[in-house]
Formats: C-alpha cells, sequence, structure tokens
C-alpha cells in the first residue's frame, strides 16, 4: 500500500514531526510504500536548516533527513508555506534578493499542486496536525 | 482509495479567519485540491464559520489581508460542496443570512456521515 504524508504542526512546538517520522518509520518496516512527505503549514519550519536544538534534545531535521537518505523517502516542503517563515531554496534567495537560501539539505520545494497529485497517487493520506 | 484516482476530500475550516495563518493556508489547500479535480467538500464548524461572514475588512481593521474573498472563487475552483455545522452557527449566533457564499447548514450527525463518505479528512 502506498502511503502519502502531511505535516502541518511545527517542530518543537508540537510533536507533529516526531509523530509523523514515527509513523513513516513504521509504514517501511511494514513492507508499505511511502512517498512523498510533504511539510505544509507551520511543518514548513522544520526545513529551515538554521535549526539548532539544545544538544541533549532530539535534532528533528538531521533524523528526517538521515530517515530520507536511507529509506529514499522524498521530503517536499511547499513554498508558499516557507517563503512565508522565511524559508528559501538558493534559486528562491536569489529571486527575492536574499543573499542566501536557508533550505535544509534532503528537502525539496514543491508546490501545493503536488500534494494533491500524491493524494491521487496514494491509498492511504495521513495528516499530522499541531 | 483508488491508485492514481481522484478522492473525496473533506477540507474542514475550524478556527476564527484572522488570528492565525491556519484558516487561509487550509483554504488554499482546498482550493488547489479541487483544481487538481479531486472532489473536494469544505466544511465550516467551530470558530472557522465566523470565515463565511460577509462584511469583514480585516485589512482595514487589522492589517491582514482579506483571504475570504477567495471564497467567492469556490465554483471557479470546482468546489461546489460546501457545508456549514449548524451546532457551530447556534453557539456563535451566526445566521446563514449573514454569508458571504451561499453554504448548506448541516447537522453534526449528517457531517457526521458525510465526514464517514471521505477518502481524507483534513482539518485546519
Amino acid at each position: 500500500m502506498n502511503f502519502a504524508v502531511m505535516v502541518s504542526g511545527a517542530p518543537y512546538s508540537t510533536q507533529a514531526c516526531d509523530s509523523a517520522l514515527h509513523f513513516a518509520r513504521a509504514v517501511l518496516r511494514c513492507g508499505h510504500s511511502l512517498q512523498p512527505v510533504f511539510f505544509y503549514h507551520d511543518g514548513a519550519w522544520l526545513a529551515s536548516e538554521l535549526n539548532c536544538p539544545p544538544q541533549d534534545d532530539r535534532h528533528l531535521v538531521r533524523e528526517w533527513q538521515n530517515f530520507a537518505a536511507e529509506c529514499g523517502v522524498e521530503l517536499a516542503v511547499c513554498t508558499a508555506s516557507a517563503q512565508r517563515r522565511g524559508i528559501l531554496d538558493h534559486a528562491e534567495a536569489a529571486r527575492h534578493g536574499k543573499p542566501r537560501g536557508n533550505l535544509a539539505g534532503g528537502f525539496r520545494v514543491a508546490g501545493l499542486g503536488q500534494l494533491a497529485g500524491a493524494m491521487a497517487a496514494a491509498d492511504r493520506f495521513v495528516h499530522f496536525g499541531p | 482509495m483508488n491508485q492514481n484516482a481522484q478522492k473525496k476530500i473533506a477540507c474542514i475550516q475550524r478556527r476564527a479567519p484572522h488570528g492565525s495563518v491556519f484558516a487561509a493556508e487550509g483554504l488554499d489547500l482546498a482550493l488547489v485540491a479541487a483544481t487538481f479535480d479531486h472532489e473536494v467538500t469544505l466544511v465550516f464548524m467551530d470558530d472557522g464559520v465566523f470565515q463565511l461572514l460577509k462584511n469583514q475588512a480585516p485589512e482595514r481593521a487589522l492589517g491582514m489581508r482579506d483571504f475570504c474573498r477567495a471564497l467567492g472563487a469556490l465554483p471557479q475552483y470546482g468546489c461546489e460542496q460546501v457545508l456549514a455545522e449548524r451546532e457551530s452557527l447556534n453557539a456563535r449566533n451566526v445566521a446563514a443570512a449573514d454569508f458571504l457564499i451561499a453554504a448548506t447548514v448541516v447537522e453534526r450527525a449528517e457531517l457526521l456521515e458525510v465526514l464517514a463518505a471521505q477518502d481524507c479528512v483534513i482539518d485546519f
């Protein structure tokens, strides 16, 4: 079965990014497929490479990056949600006259249309909200 | 759910329109899903029913963008099913006569049946 996941809760402020990661691991462990994970609304905060949690806390960005790299899962972040929150890839930063982008490695900006397409292709769509 | 198929998606708007970006980003998602040929049912309940009120002036009063104007374009986006929960309206003294757009007022029990028939339910 193919799952698509949307995360709309902010990292650390809410449990959404943690729960979604646990769920995503479980989906693959059970032999299902997962494509993509879409970060929307406050979930877009996860895609900033400037996240610096205290050293004795979990590093959610790094955990998601490692998961995506190991499992080949795409991490898509809504470009409108991200830009509104000051998270841009290098091309967007150049377009907006910003010195540089700050999109974390392993994440890719995408439009809501890609989410709509993922919902069409998925057998199950699971939303982790705040 | 069927593979690569149009899905039945309920987008539930549950928050007041202008105090946060929940409502605006929730509506964006609903509009894009409808544009991509999903069968979208837009549901207003809890404080979300305030999004339906006409004569709002968030630009003047709050300096905020009036995203509720986009509600008027719902049919052009292919979203024709708009529901408002009666219990939420009654609790907030909101009348259908004050709606910016046409919405069908449904009881909570009826709404539950609608939601049970969806492939996806997304709340904002």
